[in-house]
């Protein structure tokens, strides 16, 4: 009963570091159809930047991955401008190739920038342990929860209630439409880049202290992400984030009563059989489309 | 021997009845003309008669073959062809190799005949080229058999579409508005080849919005109004129905 | 529009000169060049046989490594376990990766574009995953080891690179013909209708189905050939040769190349090989450079590199009044 428990409440905080990772990419295939290959660095990115940022200055934890958001937020619009804005309207191959020889960047980048050997980030959160009889839980896996959560949410209103995500839902149903009826496209892409760039950031570094860092460690994060993406029906905001979390339980529970080796081809053995069933995915309507 | 008859066809969306126990036949070697207002169904009978889509009730039949369930190149094979509203062309492909593959289901040479190679690929080959190389004849388009597809002028990919659909040897032929964004002249060349193409003994079942064009080019004409077939009869018969008249009142009658 | 069938044409000629410059190669360069020269023989096959799948029938598959990966592991373990010769474990693996091509291409197939993508992605990460798990047929991360060499053929005996560069320019010979003769035929054309517009080709009688399933055998089975040969060249096999990443590569090949164009393929192979190998000397900076190239070549030739090389062919041409003396075979694109 515990021991599920503990599976039950890691799967769910793996499943919160993925739904952030996620939604970004969620919000840039919804508005430009863009498999974003290196969205996976960005979380790497905001793990170093923290890491970064603890060691030179010292400061509050919380400060540090505030600060490594921004980063990453600035760093996204850069991105966009220089490799995707290019291509825009051009067949989608291109901007997947131009994504990946970013990834291929970045994680050089991080190997140069920092070290290839694996840091560690202390935090103060992730060596005391809150437990409940036999169930136990590090202050980190919390706070990483308790933020996945508020930021999910607050992007959920900002989406549903501000002029500019009602702008991005427009133009993820019709960019053309949207840029007629007198929005800047532009801008809005840049915003959606800002947003999912930071919130990827802020799971790396959330996430990073639990685990260790290393200049690959985004790779397949991102391409589980990728996976809620599918799962979550493409573009599909609620969907990503039920995809997110049945991920997470997913590995957890795979772990937990099958075999911790097959972790991560749990999840894409899942993404397999759903999308034999379910080629539109677990909850989504669209149809893919390439050329 | 019945050409093509179809009986009660119904085809659904949701709960909206596109084509709604239709009955009807095409005679062999006529020029049937389908008109309707915009929505009756003229399109989406011409996808479930090529196998686009599968009806929910109803028979259909080709020279006395049942064709409900066969897939759309199926239906090419037994000699079926069309036309698409909006042009669709093979963009990145030259003018002559669209037509080529029009003869792809009467050709025969698979993968491991490609790498080998033998006589009769190269004897299949080089009749391919020579019938496509007619086609482009007769559409008037020899001179520009090498330029890509996406790169003629709209009039010109309509001819293409038409050889190429002629060369799958269709017995019948689906118009799907043949004159839509043609000036008088171009349309013009387009009715005289499909008056010639009826003449070489193919049957043509066309859609077209424009009255003056259709009475003109077919021998009866088929009326659908939301999915249901409300008049049938000769061209004079059909502008003098009142069902007809009432059914396009509001509309334009160009 | 009749080629004059003359015994000796310029064409002839220039094939001659350049086997005869890919016979002495060897003889111009060190073991070290010739080493590289070798690995990119095989992407050259990797990236032809990509391009067949999606340059060709259009249909994106992110997996290329992992069947790659299948020829591979095929190979060596037939030769390992039931000690079978190479010359036929090679013909079986590449049978084997072309079952498991046609395994995977009926159920993904039924999806287009980016699910096509993801699926074949997600079967690519469950190989690399399979390959690094079950480590008692693999030995995984540890490495499968001692694969022995071909055995002598016709007195040839396979202990320098030498002998291996022959056997796969007679490979790459093989695997380049098949495709050039499948790409200029009724087939080649069918599969392009495929890439180009599915409901079209239908109306055309293709059964545009039966030649993706076709088309994905067909490309697999020739990933494994790489496979086999560089199984047995190597003679060591680790599964971080045949990830994602490695998969992205060779797609990246094809890209680089010119999506569609054989010859396309086969430079993009040789540049995406060469450049980090040139690259080396820039040390740490490697994967760094090489990613900013690829980005270059995407947003600035996104045709390709053959794109380009035809485009500043025509450039010179009408620079210096060469036009092309009216000559109708040559596709025109404007």
């Amino acid at each position: 009963m515990w021991e599920f428990l503990n599976y039950l409440m890691n799967g769910i905080v793996s499943g919160s570091a993925y739904v952030m990772v996620a939604l970004g990419l969620t919000l840039i295939f919804g508005i430009l159809e863009i498999l974003h290959f290196a969205h996976g660095e960005v979380y790497m990115l905001g793990a170093y930047f923290a890491w970064t940022i603890l060691r030179v200055y010292d400061v509050n934890y919380l400060l540090a991955v505030f600060l490594s958001m921004v980063i990453a937020a600035v760093l996204g619009v850069v991105m966009e401008f220089l490799c995707f804005r290019p291509l825009r309207g051009k067949p989608l191959f291109l901007p997947l190739i131009s994504a990946v020889g970013l990834s291929f960047f970045f994680t050089d980048a991080a190997r140069i920038l920092w070290s290839p050997n694996p840091e560690a980030i202390s935090t103060g959160f992730n060596r005391s342990i809150v437990h409940i009889g036999e169930f136990y839980i590090s202050q980190q896996r919390i706070l990483m929860f308790t933020v996945a959560v508020a930021s999910i949410v607050l992007l959920y209103l900002f989406i549903q209630k501000t002029f500019m995500g009602k702008a991005m839902r427009a133009a993820s149903m019709d960019l053309e439409a949207t840029a007629l009826m007198g929005i800047n496209i532009d801008v809005v892409v840049s915003v959606t880049f800002a947003l999912g760039s930071a919130l990827a950031a802020a799971s790396g570094a959330l996430l990073g202290p639990i685990f260790v860092l290393v200049p690959h460690m985004g790779t397949l994060v991102g391409l589980k992400a990728f996976v809620c993406v599918i799962l979550g029906g493409f573009g599909d905001v609620r969907g990503t984030i039920l995809a997110g979390f049945l991920i997470g339980l997913t590995e957890s529970l795979t772990v937990g009563y099958v075999d911790s080796q097959l972790k991560d081809a749990s999840t894409f053995a899942v993404l397999i059989l759903v999308l034999l069933v379910r080629p539109s995915g677990l909850f989504g309507t669209k149809a893919g489309k390439f050329y | 021997m019945d050409f093509l008859e179809c009986q009660g066809l119904t085809k659904r969306f949701g709960g909206l009845h596109a084509v709604d126990m239709l009955d009807f036949r095409v005679e062999e070697g006529e020029i049937l003309g389908l008109i309707g207002p915009n929505g009756a169904g003229k399109t989406t009978l011409f996808n479930v008669i090529t196998g686009s889509l599968v009806p929910e009730e109803g028979r259909l039949t080709f020279q006395s073959r049942d064709i409900v369930g066969m897939q759309p190149h199926q239906i090419a094979e037994i000699g079926i062809g069309r036309t698409f509203q909006q042009v669709r062309l093979f963009e990145n492909l030259s003018v002559l190799e669209n037509v080529m593959l029009g003869r792809h289901c009467r050709t025969r040479t698979g993968f491991l005949g490609a790498i080998v190679r033998g006589a009769k690929v190269t004897v299949e080959e080089r009749q391919t080229r020579e019938r496509a190389a007619e086609l482009l004849e007769f559409v008037g388009l020899s001179g520009r058999k090498n330029d890509l597809a996406k790169n003629l002028p709209h009039g010109h990919q309509r001819f293409l579409e038409i050889a190429r659909a002629m060369a799958t040897d269709p017995r019948l032929l689906l118009i799907d508005e043949p004159t839509s964004g043609l000036n008088e002249a171009e349309g013009q060349v387009v009715l005289s080849m499909l008056r010639k193409i009826r003449e070489g003994g193919v049957t043509l079942f066309v859609i077209e919005h424009h009255m003056k064009v259709i009475m003109n080019l077919a021998d009866r004409i088929v009326v659908l109004n939301y999915g249901s077939k409300i008049f049938e009869g000769t061209p004079a018969e059909t502008q003098q129905s009142p069902e007809v008249i009432s059914a396009y009142l509001g509309e334009e009658i160009e | 529009m009749e080629v004059p069938s003359r015994l000796i044409s310029p064409s002839l000629i220039w094939a001659g000169v350049g086997i005869l410059g890919l016979v002495i190669w060897p003889f111009l360069i060190g073991q070290y060049w010739l080493q590289i020269t070798i690995v990119s023989g095989v992407f050259v096959i990797l990236a032809v046989s990509l391009n067949l799948i999606m340059g060709i029938a259009g249909q994106l598959s992110i997996a290329h490594a992992a069947f790659y990966g299948i020829g591979a592991y095929t190979s060596a373990l037939l030769t390992l376990r039931l000690g079978l010769s190479f010359w036929v474990s090679l013909p079986l693996a590449m049978v084997f990766t072309a079952f498991l091509g046609y395994l995977i291409a009926i159920p993904a197939l039924r999806l287009r574009g980016h699910y096509l993508a993801i699926v074949t992605l997600g079967f690519g990460v469950l190989i690399y995953q399979v390959l690094e798990r079950w480590e008692s047929m693999t030995r995984g991360v540890m490495a499968l080891t001692g694969i022995p060499r071909p055995t002598p053929f016709l007195g040839i005996t396979f202990r320098t690179k030498l002998p291996y560069y022959y056997l796969l320019l007679i490979l790459i010979g093989i695997v380049v013909f098949v495709v050039y003769r499948i790409v200029n035929s009724r087939v080649g054309l069918a599969l392009k209708s495929v890439r180009e517009d599915e409901v079209s080709a239908q109306a055309l009688g293709v059964n545009t189905y039966h030649y993706k399933v076709a088309v994905f055998s067909v490309g697999t089975a020739l990933a494994g050939i790489a496979g086999g040969f560089h199984a047995h060249y190597q003679r060591v096999l680790a599964p971080d040769e045949f990830s994602f990443v490695d998969s992205v590569r060779i797609l990246m090949m094809v890209i680089v190349g010119g999506m569609g164009s054989v010859s396309g393929s086969i430079l993009g192979a040789l540049v995406l090989i060469w450049l980090p190998e040139i690259l080396r000397a820039m040390g740490d900076f490697r994967d760094l450079v090489y990613g900013l190239a690829v980005i270059l070549i995407v947003i600035f030739i996104p045709g390709g590199l053959m794109e380009m090389f035809r485009r500043s062919v025509a450039f010179l041409q009408r620079q210096f009044g060469l036009s092309a003396s009216g000559d109708d075979s040559v596709v025109r694109r404007d």
